[in-house]
């Protein structure tokens, strides 16, 4: 029996160069969000990318169902888009909607982090004779975490549009800050532009926004524990959780109700801590 | 047409040489380890300064490797067919129409601290072997550096076995020798000179009638062996301007050997049987065989050097200004899969001997070095074979690296800009689908290394067979750990001048494998 004969090689190659030459531009264009429209004219095309907090959910665009997701991923990412606006929601039977009006640009993709917590939180009560109970009760007599002391801030939020303003409770978790301003809450990107979520950056690419999250009075404001993108706040004894990204609509979603609440974070868990007659119960729900 | 032998034939290293020539060939030494970096720097200060320019060449990079997978498995498969027809073949009848019993089979085995077990198995195989052992020579050929035990392993395996072949002989390989590097290079020149002046000049045995079968201590010889290479130095058209390469397969312990081990070994005779298939590429390595007169002309193998079993091609082929090439016979030898009493150690030893045998690159500046000084040797020739070699070795250490790890460095530091793009989302869909595709040529991979299996031992499970193909998946991981980096840093070593010296890769017998 023979070796391959050159002939034979040849051939082989040929053939696969020829695939080759013809893929390579397809794959790059596709790659790149090339379409073939109509009258087979390239067109261009965009995605939109929802991170989720949650598996087995479903995403819908203009209220038609685009996509599910199993247990393994933690997102959708959906191509092919023609560039416009997009209603996108996200459902979850048994969970609160989650919903965004995003734009598709050309060759883009609009990216977002979607958050659905259950229709009804299942919350643990912590037993008041427990350790746990002492352990959690501690919580409550310390600031958060993610507070900074004053030396820090300054550095931080050292902007000419801060300066002169009474800058309160300053937070930081991962390159965002939150602080108050009066009645106001505001967060900023504080590292460079190239990692920051597009909702702080402006045309030109600074990525500098400083976001306005909520304009009354709160009790409470915290980051969520495992997301810098989320926050908690306790508004007129309501504690919800809410999203940083200004686009609309702003997803609010309540979490407790109960007069006098208070809420604390540790770990991946909220701690809720609601005075009634009978004293002092703690809550707590894993995140 | 006069050999072209001028007195820096056998340079092994910039530092032998004077002046210009000096500079010459150290430049030449930098060159493998420079192309390589400069790809891998490139690739990644792209990733930072064009993500996007990286992208596009790490997807076209992809699609190109499953097109290259491709073009590969066809050689591998048909290499398989013929490895299986050739080793279904009657060599004793296809060889009966020839006359052949002018020939001798020498053959050199050289050791250092192997076991009795080792070399006595080795032994064995020559001595079950088909054809006329009356004609065959052994030369066992320990280290004299090895002590009193490595000689004393030589005289009992010798005194068991001398009646069966024609001749043996000893050959211990006195230590120290000025301008030698301790190795299988060293040892076997001076035995092949040491068999030519105590038994072919002392029986009148011509040496154009020597065919030499310069083999590793652990090579296990097919009973048709030297008959199928007679058949092949035959039936060549110029046996002297030729050498013979068989496949080697790692089964000697196959089945002892842990997962990562026999991927790597089998990984190793893939790329052999590709090169089979594509003997304009092929040079020798390891056990391979060659006429006598051929190999004196040029004084054996050299001394001074890691790589003897592919530089002896080069030395023949610049000797014979381009007039030699190497056959490919399709036929197996067997040879020992790496295997240490723990799997750490296993780990280590694979690295080390893929580490030696990418310093194969050392031959890229002996190659462009000759090919400057050598006029006669055909222009094109020169340039074909250099263009290869810089290849090989350059996509062997590069092209793992960049598929597998450094291609997903756009997505980490490319930047918001690059990073909200269908481009940036894409790179990892697009890259991971082309090298999915390509690694279905795995399955290729596990049918041919299953049916090139020895039989199962008995103290193996049949559930052990599931292992042996599932381990295919360790691929990707196996091509950067015991291809890409022991090539890296082989080539480095060869860049900074820190050359390498001969590591001989430890032998480990296992109770069940010995005699």
């Amino acid at each position: 029996m023979e070796p391959l004969s050159r002939k034979t090689r040849i051939f082989y190659l040929t053939i696969l160069i020829i695939i080759f030459v013809i893929l390579v531009p397809i794959t790059l264009l596709y790659s790149s969000g090339y379409r073939l429209g109509d009258g087979f004219k390239l067109v261009k095309t965009g995605g939109i990318y929802v991170g989720l907090n949650e598996s087995n959910a479903e995403l819908f665009l203009d209220g038609k169902l685009v996509k599910k997701v199993g247990i393994l991923k933690d997102g959708f990412f959906v191509q092919d888009l023609t560039p416009r606006v997009y209603y996108v929601v996200v459902k979850k039977d048994g969970y609160r909607k989650w919903e965004k009006i995003l734009e598709v640009l050309p060759k883009r993709v609009s990216e977002t982090s979607a958050f659905i917590l259950p229709n009804n939180i299942p919350y643990t009560e912590i037993i008041p004779s427990s350790t746990a109970y002492t352990e959690a009760l501690k919580l409550f007599s310390t600031s958060t975490e993610t507070q900074l002391i004053k030396s820090e801030y300054p550095e931080i939020l050292a902007t000419s549009t801060n300066i002169g303003k009474k800058i309160e409770d300053v937070k930081r978790k991962g390159n965002i800050v939150l602080w108050r301003e009066g009645n106001s809450i505001y967060a900023r990107w504080v590292n460079d532009n190239g990692n920051a979520p597009s909702y702080f950056c402006r045309e030109n690419g600074v990525c500098d926004k400083e976001i306005l999250i909520n304009k009354k009075p709160v009790q409470f404001f915290d980051f969520h524990p495992k997301s810098n993108e989320l926050l908690l706040f306790v508004i007129n004894d309501v504690v919800v959780m809410t999203e940083i990204d200004p686009r609309i609509p702003r997803n609010i979603q309540t979490l407790f109700e109960a007069k006098g609440v208070k809420i604390r974070t540790q770990g991946d868990y909220i701690f809720i801590k609601e005075p009634t007659k009978a004293g002092i119960k703690i809550f707590k729900y894993k995140l | 047409m006069s050999l072209y032998l001028p007195d820096d034939f056998h340079v092994g290293r910039a530092s032998e040489l004077e002046g210009r020539d000096r500079l010459l060939y150290r430049f030449f030494e930098i060159l493998p380890g420079l192309l390589s970096w400069t790809t891998l720097v490139g690739v990644v200060l792209l990733s930072f300064l064009a993500p996007k320019i990286a992208a596009y060449l790490i997807i076209g990079f992809s699609l190109f490797w499953l097109l290259k997978t491709i073009y590969l498995s066809i050689h591998v498969r048909h290499n398989w067919r013929r490895l299986r027809n050739n080793m279904n073949t009657n060599w004793s009848d296809k060889v009966s129409n020839l006359k052949y019993d002018h020939l001798w089979q020498l053959v050199l085995l050289p050791y250092y601290n192997e076991s009795f077990e080792t070399v006595s198995n080795t032994v064995k195989k020559l001595a079950e072997t088909t054809g006329n052992k009356k004609k065959m020579i052994v030369v066992l050929a320990p280290e004299e550096r090895a002590g009193d035990c490595a000689t004393d392993i030589a005289s009992r395996v010798i005194k068991e076995y001398r009646d069966i072949f024609g001749h043996t002989l000893v050959s211990v390989h006195p230590k120290n020798i000025p301008g030698e590097m301790a190795g299988k290079g060293s040892n076997i020149a001076y035995a092949a000179e040491v068999a030519r002046t105590e038994i072919l000049d002392k029986n009148d045995i011509p040496y154009e009638d020597v065919i030499v079968s310069a083999f590793d201590i652990d090579t296990m010889v097919y009973k048709d062996y030297f008959l199928c290479i007679v058949w092949h130095f035959l039936t060549t058209e110029d046996p002297h301007h030729t050498s013979f390469q068989p496949i080697p397969l790692y089964n000697n312990n196959i089945w002892d050997a842990p997962p990562f081990s026999r991927v790597a070994a089998t990984s190793g005779t893939f790329w052999q049987m590709i090169q089979q298939e594509r003997p304009e590429k092929l040079a020798t390595f390891s056990s391979h065989a060659v006429s006598f007169k051929a190999l004196y002309e040029v004084n054996y193998w050299q001394r001074n050097m890691v790589s003897e079993d592919s530089r002896i091609f080069w030395n023949l082929l610049f000797a014979n200004n381009g007039n030699y090439n190497v056959i490919p016979i399709s036929y197996p030898v067997s040879m020992d899969a790496n295997l240490a009493p723990s799997s750490w150690q296993t780990f280590k030893n694979i690295y080390k001997q893929n580490r030696r045998w990418t310093y194969g690159a050392e031959n890229i500046p002996y190659i462009l070095y000759h090919s400057i000084k050598n006029k006669k040797f055909p222009l094109w020739k020169k340039i074909h074979l250099s263009l290869v070699q810089i290849e090989g070795f350059w996509s062997l250490t590069t092209h793992p690296l960049v598929l597998f790890s450094l291609g997903w460095l756009p997505l980490l530091v490319g930047g918001r800009e690059f990073s909200t793009t269908i481009l940036s989302y894409n790179l990892p869909i697009v890259a991971r689908t082309f090298l999915t595709l390509a690694m279905f040529g795995l399955i290729i991979s596990a049918i041919i290394s299953t049916s090139l299996l020895p039989p199962r031992p008995k103290h193996h499970p049949k559930s052990k067979y599931i292992g042996m193909v599932l381990q295919w998946v360790l691929v990707p991981i196996t091509m950067i750990i015991f291809s890409a980096l022991p090539g890296l840093d082989s080539q480095t070593r060869l860049m900074f001048g820190r050359y390498m010296g001969f590591w001989v890769t430890p032998k480990y017998v296992t109770k069940e494998d010995t005699v």
